[in-house]
């Protein structure tokens, strides 16, 4: 076996497979350029559009109408005439908040008679909270948000409210479009990452929990398919949602009609692969960047300070060693021995005898030598460390020496790299502040951040990641491709650690149990080696993930894949006489000298790139562990410097902030470039498909990064200007959500198998206004659009022949009558009976349980039925226990994006009107509140009241009357009890009605 | 264009009558088969002269069906073929030997832990005119072995219970995706109009991976199967709350009104029209449904035959859900599938240890029950039209997990059909020496899936779906009807 300085290895990243065919070669070849072709308008990038000239100019309000108008009257259609005030100011508040206007908004809406009320309405609901509610919810719809996993446990999703929130935060704040973007993509890369106004909150980084808010499987039995599915869960709702493609088709073979090539799918998996998950401390993360920033630079200024002054106190009695020595080994005169301490004296022999069989102390091969036993002596001389190969050996990690790999930490407590040899540790003990002199590199956990601690209420991660706080204290490895499968990690301490095989996470069941393990080096003083059997796993991908075991020391040297367990030999410390001197004086001034040496490079804090610095490293060691062999105690300068840098130290511990809630976030890890899967399939692996957009897109440049997953740059080429795709989805999503269809009606496919667009030059010109006019604002753009005469027309056709001749009303020709969705149906159904609890963002309310809420993994307990009053986005989101209300009127199944809800109407949404408790409830709340506030007046009036709180308008003679009769019978049929019965039931009947649950 | 054809009505509110008529002018039938034959005719409507108000409203098949309904008894947890319905008299002769040497080489099973190769601790004998072999685990049930074809080749493709429970109902092993009941329903209709056209009796097991194995996925909701409790309250909601009939009527009465005026005001009224057709519809289901489940009209006779009357709890829950099964077929209602009672605590037919115990109960629960109701079916003539199939999500191995159970086995199962145009008396493919691995006509699941919907009338390959940019099918591009199995 060769022996071999780690130096000479050179870091493998091993990548699956030998190039094959492509899976495209058959049949009729991929023309990227004719397919861009057959879609050209598609492909090039929004230009700035002419406004159309229409024949009536006096009906449009905003360049948007031109475009509308234009088409209908080309196709000689006329557009619904304008709708009245209280229909306008209803359906705007629904569409920008969600929620149903107030009696006193449409009262103030109603007296505003100076110009541009409207546009004060439209200000003010953009510049209400509930906007990013409303809005939030939406884009939940694309992220499959949920707050569990899914399948048989339906385990959770720790935390995920966090992402939820930020999304309600980052619409109410406007965050521009393109900022937004960056954030999901790489929120947690930006070198500026966003704070939350008047905070240091980091708000960025949780935009990339979005990635693990999909199913996960607890036990999987074939863990690299179920990877597969996994990311192609992410690549499929990153493509739909950002760029309006169905790319996942293009997992088993190219696509069969956009310009997409199973390259581009696996293209995209390489930035999902590169990347791993966490709980990431975000409130805390920024202000704790900056406390380490300057505990480095406190450290940084005393190190000199104490070295130098610890080095001077040590130079009281390091002249006397060689006299020392001599004497415990009784070799000396009586004479001399008179001018030693003693007490002193008897510590050097003690030294003598515990050398004498530790084969690491500085004095062993001395006093081996000068009792002539030559076998004692050390067989190593070198002053490298030093790592045995073998042939099966793979180094994975190699932190004894700096930048052999990316260096990837989650948090600061494990700093910017690792240590090297002969750097200065700095302890808490003022009379003895050096603590320690690195004896060989490592990783190191800094001990002085074993304070962290999670937010109290902040949730632990299900399975076995849930087993430990790795939160802020997580260093990982780079992601290899495991051969033999047994890995070795050289430590120091304790620590646990979890091989993320696959990317597997949600580590719960019987099959991968190995993967999380706790490891200890035990009491010795040396680093150890500790074996982690993962040879089931050989030919899967993986990494390793250190984080802390309480408050133990940890250093990680090396994580080494091999057969045998490695042979590592530390550097030697010991003191190695030169052969030739014989003479024990001559030898322990020889020591002497070296120890003098050693102490004067210590006092210059420069043991650190010293070629002797592993030898000086432990003769400082030895130095500074043994005081009393040199002085009789601490100088007043080193006490004094070191109170000085404690205090400094303190001082930066009370600034930190040490409880943090945790958010799901992205990790950054090492490049990950995936292979085409043949066929799908986990285990045909064939050509490399390096990092990219697809090449479909002008911007689309490989990303080669190793050092990084590369999502930063794929980000920035997303945004760039180029991007036919960014700019088109977001505005027609928009569209579709304020005039409840797309200008492509298929809001997530815009490909060949999608819709075309019905107005293209409105897309563009919406497109190329959001980006170069309107800075990628999400608030101007709903703005303009619910300002138009479109918005404003009646959902009442201006004649027959508009229904005849547009029956889908792809043109627009009026507005058309839309049902709410089931949140907001339940929001106003609350908002309208008074007890809506306008409380924003916080920890899900637990959704009511039913007995029709059954299956494994039920919550241990509900909430009540009326959800204390909140919003519907903040109903528990688990996947087995989906709120019954809403799955009735059409909440998507959170599995992938679905950027367009169905609408059905089916009978179970009767039922639900009819018979469901919470309408009930809230009929009677209604009621109350009713005779409340309208104690004196008679049932027409009151009848007024409530149509206005519920539709927005004051009902018509005949309404009235029908319902002040039908009140009539239920007070008989309530047996002429007074009150509250029949006006609760009448209620219920209002919000049973038609008019309650549509929009016109 | 509006490329999505075969698109309900009711989801499309901008569609109005005129333009209905006007589409359908050439006869509803023609539009109907142009749109089952992947016409892509804009905003083409299935059952387009029909008003909305009747989202369920059956529509032709592809070519004449030889079932109209389907009862889908689903074994879920995974029964063993081994002690079931496919005999190996290898096991009883390799009995306590390393399957490893016996068998050879063993595929990965979900936990790893394999014993000795297990005898079946249930007798098998010839049953039937047929002679079929089973297990005397179902002694009521064997006793129709010449109503049953035994399929016992059948593969699947995933190895824990969620995935393989959606990739039996849905053709996909994952979340989200329509269940076969949604997908017939959506092809067929229903024929009665008082009551969903995919109901799921629930025994008490919800299947791993929850409602969703139920689910209409991308399709309209319509479909989605509803879930009705054999005990206790059946359908949520369905129950008045008003104190009596009176006052509920009241207020429906004025709903009504309301709703009317409003629609004077509407220009497109469609989708109001149709949600007022749906209160009408909710306010029948509120009396069909209990009407449904009162068995109080049942002979003793047919109570007793079904065990209603059986000594053991779980025996009369599916009882219970057999009957109600039966009446579902009368009233015409499309697809209905039954869920296996808590037996044994969540631990279904997954009998990973114990498998003496845990596959004598359950099928003390269900055998005769299932057996009574192939009886009762065949008395009233409505066997012929009825298609019943008996599936679990996978098989189970051969040789033992640990001592005395059985681990997950998707290479090699056994199913069985019966009735509506299944060839009774007869059995379907084998599997090798060992009831390992399928190994003669081996079929995979979307081959049940196409044979279903080839029963029901249906091409497999023409009930499709357009979601996320592609025509979407139960049986994903695979799936060959099984010939062999129809009569």
């Amino acid at each position: 076996m060769a022996v071999l300085a780690i130096a000479l290895f050179a870091m493998t990243f091993s990548l699956r497979g030998e190039p094959v065919a492509s899976p495209s070669g058959k049949g009729a070849a991929f023309n990227l350029e004719e397919r861009k072709q057959k879609q050209a308008w598609l492909w090039e990038a929004p230009r700035r559009q002419k406004i159309p000239a229409v024949k009536d100019r006096r009906w449009p309000l905003a360049p948007e109408d031109r475009f509308v108008l234009n088409r209908l009257e080309d196709a000689k259609l006329s557009p619904a005439p304008a709708t009245d005030d209280r229909t306008w100011l209803r359906r705007v508040h629904f569409v920008i908040t969600g929620l149903p206007p107030g009696r006193n908004d449409i009262q103030a809406f109603l007296a505003d008679a100076k110009p541009g009320a409207r546009e004060r309405v439209v200000d003010r609901l953009l510049a209400s909270p509930h906007f990013g509610e409303r809005w939030a919810r939406h884009w939940m719809d694309l992220m499959r948000y949920a707050e569990s996993r899914g399948h048989e446990g339906d385990y959770i999703i720790a935390n995920a409210w966090h992402y939820r929130d930020y999304l309600i935060r980052a619409f109410n704040e406007g965050v521009p479009y393109d900022q937004f973007l960056l954030e999901h993509l790489a929120g947690d890369l930006l070198p500026k990452p966003r704070l939350r106004p008047g905070t240091d909150i980091n708000e960025s980084v949780i935009a990339t929990g979005w990635p693990f808010l999909g199913e996960e499987n607890h036990s999987p039995v074939d863990i690299r398919l179920d990877e597969c599915e996994r990311i192609d869960n992410k690549v499929d709702v990153f493509s739909k949602t950002f760029l309006g493609l169905t790319v996942s088709c293009a997992r088993c073979h190219d696509h069969k009609f956009d310009p997409i090539r199973a390259q581009d799918y696996y293209a995209l998996s390489g930035f999902m692969l590169g990347s791993s998950f966490r709980q990431v401390r975000f409130e805390a993360m920024e202000n704790n960047r900056a406390m380490a920033g300057e505990l480095a630079v406190l450290r940084e200024r005393f190190v000199p300070r104490l070295a130098k002054a610890v080095a001077t106190a040590n130079e009281r009695g390091i002249g006397q060693i060689a006299e020392y020595l001599l004497a415990a080994q009784g070799q000396s005169d009586v004479s001399s021995k008179s001018s030693l301490d003693p007490k002193r004296l008897e510590l050097w022999s003690e030294q003598l005898r515990t050398a004498a069989t530790n084969t690491t102390h500085p004095l062993h091969s001395f006093i081996s030598r000068s009792r002539g036993n030559e076998t004692q002596i050390s067989p190593s001389k070198s002053n490298e460390s030093l790592l045995t190969s073998t042939p099966t050996m793979k180094i994975i990690a190699d932190f004894t020496r700096p930048n052999q790999q990316p260096w990837k930490v989650d948090g600061e407590v494990f700093g910017k790299g690792p240590l090297a040899v002969g750097d200065i540790i700095l302890g808490n003990d003022a009379t003895n502040p050096i603590a320690r002199v690195m004896p060989y590199g490592a990783a190191r956990r800094d001990l002085f951040w074993s304070g962290l601690k999670a937010a109290s209420g902040n949730e632990n991660d299900s399975g076995r990641l849930g087993a430990t706080s790795r939160s802020g204290q997580m260093l990982r490895t780079p992601t290899v491709m495991l051969g033999v499968g047994k890995l070795h990690y050289l430590i120091k301490g304790k620590t646990r650690v979890y091989a993320s095989v696959d990317s597997h996470l949600m580590n719960e069941g019987p099959l991968h149990a190995r993967l999380a393990q706790s490891v200890d080096s035990g009491p010795g003083a040396q680093p150890r080696w500790v074996t982690h059997d993962l040879t089931p796993y050989s030919g899967h991908r993986a990494h390793v993930e250190f984080g802390p075991d309480g408050g133990s020391e940890l250093e990680v040297l090396m994580v080494v894949e091999s057969a045998e367990t490695p042979k590592w030999h530390a550097a030697t410390g010991s003191f190695e006489p030169d052969t030739t001197l014989r003479s024990p004086a001559n030898c322990a001034k020889e020591f002497q000298r070296a120890v003098v040496a050693a102490n004067k490079q210590l006092g210059r804090a420069a043991i650190a790139g010293s070629p002797q610095a592993p030898q000086q490293a432990a003769l400082a060691n030895w130095l500074l562990k043994n005081p009393a062999l040199f002085h009789d105690g601490p100088d007043s300068t080193t006490m004094r410097v070191a109170t000085e840098f404690l205090a400094g130290q303190s001082n930066i511990a009370s600034r930190v902030r040490w409880e943090s809630r945790t958010a799901v976030a992205w990790l950054d890890g090492t490049g990950v470039d995936e292979n085409v899967l043949v066929r799908g399939k986990p285990f045909k692996p064939g050509e490399l498909s390096p990092r990219s957009l697809p090449v479909a897109f002008a911007s689309a440049k490989p990303i080669t990064s190793a050092e990084t997953s590369g999502r930063l740059e794929l980000a920035r080429q997303l945004v760039d200007l180029s991007n036919p795709l960014v700019a088109r989805t977001i505005v027609n999503r928009v569209w579709h959500h304020v005039f409840g269809r797309g200008i492509v009606p298929t809001v997530d496919n815009f490909g060949a198998l999608g819709e075309r667009p019905t107005h293209p030059e409105l897309l563009d010109h919406l497109a190329w206004q959001f980006v170069h006019e309107d800075d990628w604002s999400l608030k101007r753009l709903i703005k303009r659009l619910v300002l138009t005469q479109t918005f404003a027309m009646s959902s009442r056709s201006a004649d027959a022949r508009s229904e005849e001749l547009d029956p889908s009303n792809a043109l627009l020709h009026g507005m058309p009558v839309r049902r709410l969705e089931g949140e907001v149906i339940r929001d106003a159904l609350l908002s309208v009976s008074g007890r809506l609890n306008p409380k924003v963002g916080g920890p899900p309310m637990m959704v009511h349980l039913t007995e029709f809420l059954v299956g494994r993994g039920r919550p241990d307990h509900g909430g009540p039925l009326d959800g204390d009053g909140r919003r519907s986005i903040y109903t528990s989101m688990r996947r087995n226990f989906l709120p019954t209300l809403m799955q009735t009127f059409d909440a998507p199944t959170p599995f992938s994006t679905v950027g367009k809800r169905n609408v059905t109407n089916v009978p179970a949404q009767s039922l639900a009107l009819m018979n469901d408790p919470l309408f009930h409830q809230q009929a009677r709340v209604w009621a109350e509140r009713l005779l409340s506030e309208m104690r004196d007046a008679d049932d027409a009036r009151r009848v007024q009241w409530l149509f206005e709180s519920a539709y927005g308008r004051l009902p018509t003679e005949t309404e009235t009357s029908a319902c002040v009769e039908s009140l009539g019978e239920l007070r008989q049929l309530h047996e002429g009890k007074p009150g509250l019965e029949a006006w609760a039931d009448l209620c219920h009947a209002l919000l049973n009605a038609n008019d309650f649950i549509y929009v016109k | 264009m509006n490329r999505t054809h075969f698109n309900p009505l009711f989801l499309d509110p901008r569609i109005n009558r005129r333009e209905m008529l006007r589409r359908a002018s050439n006869g509803f039938g023609a539009l109907a088969l142009t749109a089952l034959f992947g016409g892509s005719v804009p905003n083409l409507i299935a059952g387009a002269a029909a008003a909305p108000k009747r989202p369920l409203v059956p529509k032709p098949p592809h070519f004449k069906p030889r079932a109209k309904s389907v009862i889908f008894l689903f074994m879920e947890g995974a029964v063993s073929q081994v002690d079931s319905f496919d005999y190996k008299p290898m096991l009883a002769k390799f009995h306590g030997q390393d399957p490893r040497k016996a068998i050879g080489k063993l595929e990965k099973t979900q936990f790893e832990n394999v014993g000795q190769v297990l005898k079946s601790p249930w007798n098998f004998k010839q049953h039937g005119q047929c002679g079929t072999w089973i297990s005397d685990l179902f002694p009521h049930i064997s006793e129709r072995a010449d109503d049953l074809c035994v399929i016992r080749s059948m593969t699947s493709n995933f190895p824990e219970h969620t995935s393989a429970n959606y990739f039996l109902h849905s053709g996909s092993g994952l979340q989200g995706r329509p269940s076969m009941g949604a997908w017939v329903t959506y092809g067929l209709g229903s024929s009665n109009d008082d009551l969903p056209g995919y109901v799921v009796l629930n025994g008490g097991q919800i299947p791993s991976g929850g409602l969703d194995n139920f689910g209409s996925g991308f399709l309209p909701a319509t479909y989605q199967g509803s879930l009705l409790h054999a005990k206790g309250t059946p359908l949520a909601n369905v129950v008045p709350s008003e104190k009596t009939a009176q006052l509920q009527e009241a207020k429906r009465r004025l709903v009504g009104r309301l709703n009317q005026d409003s629609l004077q005001d509407s220009g497109r009224a469609d989708a109001l029209e149709s949600a007022i057709a749906n209160y009408e519809l909710a306010a029948r289901m509120q009396v069909a449904i209990p009407d449904l489940m009162d068995l109080s009209g049942e002979s003793e006779a047919t109570k007793q035959l079904y065990g209603l009357d059986a000594a053991y709890e779980h025996t009369r829950t599916y009882a219970r859900e057999c009957i109600l099964a039966r009446r579902l077929v009368e009233r015409g209602v499309r697809f209905i599938e039954l869920t296996i009672p808590m037996v044994d605590g969540y631990s279904r037919w997954d009998a990973h240890g114990g498998l003496k115990k845990n596959h004598g109960d359950n099928a003390r629960a269900i055998d005769q029950p299932i057996a009574g109701l192939l009886i009762d079916l065949k008395q009233r003539g409505l066997l012929d039209e009825t298609l019943i199939v008996w599936a679990g999500e996978f098989g189970r191995t051969p040789f033992a997990q640990g001592g005395d159970g059985r681990d997950h086995n998707e290479y090699g199962f056994s199913v069985w059909l019966a009735g509506g145009g299944v060839r009774g008396g007869m059995t379907y493919g084998e599997t090798d020496d060992w009831g390992y691995k399928a190994a003669v006509n081996k079929l995979e699941m979307h081959d049940l899936h196409a044979t279903i919907l080839h029963l029901l009338g249906m091409d497999h390959e023409k009930l499709t779906y357009r979601f996320g940019g592609r025509d979407i099918r139960l049986t994903d591009v695979r799936g060959d009807v099984v010939q062999g199995v129809i009569a």
